[in-house]
């Protein structure tokens, strides 16, 4: 028992560096930056109330069904109105912090209070369009989550620069780093086995059935019949992958491998079907998660590049 | 870091992963139960996590409300059998339009971009799947006066919300197409008058 507890404890609050941090850190202001921008022009038709708008506010009631307390836009948007502020400035107020958090937390600037108002505002936009939001909103709010709790800042940031402190114990960097890895896991394992119990993702039909439905047809039909004979052994990579993630993502061999193939997965699904945001929230999880000492040699490398005498 | 904190911790870690893995069992036994495989088993784990996330008890259920936000503002709300275990049907939505001299003309909805094209598509994928039907008339209402907005020439729009139902590779390949299902209609009058 007292081992078992001591094998627990050293595996849950394994010292670490905060290189993984910084990835998340940046990974994720980057994506509200992109998240915002891709919606722009569509933000008030997706967010706004009035005609000619999807309705916020119907969206808000069903959330109310489930809990009062997720915050919402409308708790924005409800004082604003009452000092005279249209719901469209509101709106469109959101949309510039949103991009301006995410510009912070690339930097490092002010980084708990931008990571809290971050996680917030994305939460309440995202709630508030809850009728069409889909994976890479609930991605990004885990992201934004992990990030809110986490032992911030790390040493990359402008914050740690402009007002130097102590660094944060390495066994709370390696806690935090160790529950974004374990619900990566989950979330793998789940995805995987839901798929690999259906026959038709080892024979192919579901692979075609994916890269022929719109909006995610973006492969030209005749493509995809020409290279039908592979639609199987696609179906059947995603599967092995995804299932076998939280066995082979752990050893220091098998590592490399399964977050090359996780992330080669994940580029492949933003270029073959157009899920760009969330290719790219998958990836900043699983660098931040697993591959950061990768990134972190990669940016050394680059350096010593940069450094060598012409 | 002292034992206060690790404790803290790892009660914290405990609870929330709980959460989560209870919220994608749901999510994967739904899937299971609606496919009909191994329906017993996987309702037993329905009815087991719905226990511990609260859904037994009644609505409004001060704990039930508490795990509900907590895993809302976590991100852990939903499962992840995207596309699994088996792809659904594409919902789709058409609009019929008709001008005051009666000449029909057809149209999508429209957005400026990609992205939230994508939203729109998870739209009307949860209006395939709602039960509720003045749930989705009032969704069909809203897209419907959208429509309206880019067709200001239109008396009457109908949306014409229906399945598209693909052949497999098999069935394409011997010549088969994609063929649409109708599921629901919502009529739109505009209020102009001659």
């Amino acid at each position: 028992m007292q081992r078992s507890l001591r094998t627990t404890r050293e595996f849950l609050f394994s010292p670490d560096s905060d290189q993984w941090l910084a990835i998340l850190r940046i990974g994720l202001g980057l994506q509200l930056i992109l998240y915002a921008i891709s919606l722009g022009d569509d933000w008030l038709f997706l967010f706004g109330s009035g005609q000619g708008s999807l309705n916020r506010q119907l969206a808000e009631a069903v959330l109310s069904g489930e809990s009062n307390l997720t915050p919402r836009l409308g708790w924005l948007i409800a004082p604003g109105s009452h000092i005279g502020i249209a719901e469209t400035t509101t709106l469109s107020l959101v949309w510039v912090s949103l991009i301006s958090l995410g510009v912070c937390l690339v930097i490092g600037l002010f980084c708990r209070p931008c990571a809290i108002l971050a996680w917030f505002l994305h939460l309440a936009t995202v709630r508030s369009g809850l009728l069409f939001s889909y994976g890479v909103d609930n991605f990004t709010t885990i992201g934004l989550f992990y990030l809110v709790i986490a032992p911030l800042p790390d040493k990359w940031t402008l914050d740690h620069r402009l007002w130097p402190g102590a660094a944060a114990a390495p066994e709370r960097l390696g806690f935090h780093r160790r529950v974004l890895q374990i619900h990566l896991c989950i979330i793998y394992f789940f995805g995987g086995f839901s798929k690999a119990v259906s026959r038709d993702w080892w024979n192919g039909d579901n692979m075609w059935r994916v890269l022929t439905r719109a909006p995610f047809d973006l492969i030209p039909i005749d493509f995809v019949i020409q290279f039908r004979h592979l639609l199987p052994l696609a179906g059947s990579v995603v599967c092995i992958l995804e299932t076998t993630y939280p066995i082979f993502i752990w050893p220091k061999r098998s590592r490399p491998f399964w977050l090359a193939g996780i992330l080669l997965l994940h580029l492949g699904i933003g270029k073959a079907m157009g899920l760009y945001l969330f290719a790219s929230i998958m990836l900043i999880l699983n660098l931040a998660g697993f591959g950061s000492e990768p990134v972190a040699r990669g940016i050394a490398i680059l350096r010593s590049i940069r450094r060598r005498p012409v | 870091m002292s034992a206060k904190q690790r404790v803290f911790w790892s009660a914290f870690l405990v609870f929330h992963f709980t959460i989560a893995i209870s919220i994608a069992l749901l999510d994967m036994s739904s899937g299971m139960v609606a496919s009909g495989r191994d329906a017993a088993f996987w309702q037993r784990i329905e009815a087991v996590t719905n226990t511990i996330l609260g859904k037994g008890r009644t609505e409004g259920d001060w704990l039930r409300e508490l795990i509900a936000t907590y895993s809302d503002c976590t991100g852990i709300d939903a499962g992840y059998s995207y596309f699994a275990p088996d792809v659904p049907a594409n919902a789709k939505v058409i609009f019929e339009i008709t001008d005051a001299a009666g000449k029909i003309t057809y149209d999508l909805p429209v957005v400026d971009k990609p992205p939230a094209g994508i939203r729109i598509a998870t739209l009307l994928e949860s209006l395939r799947t709602v039960r509720y039907q003045p749930f989705r008339k009032a969704i069909l209402k809203i897209l419907s006066e959208s429509a309206a907005r880019e067709h200001p020439e239109a008396v009457t729009i109908r949306a014409l919300l229906g399945v598209a139902v693909q052949p497999g590779v098999t069935d394409y390949l011997k010549g088969k197409r994609t063929f649409y299902r109708r599921l629901d209609v919502y009529e739109y009058h505009s209020q102009k008058t001659d």
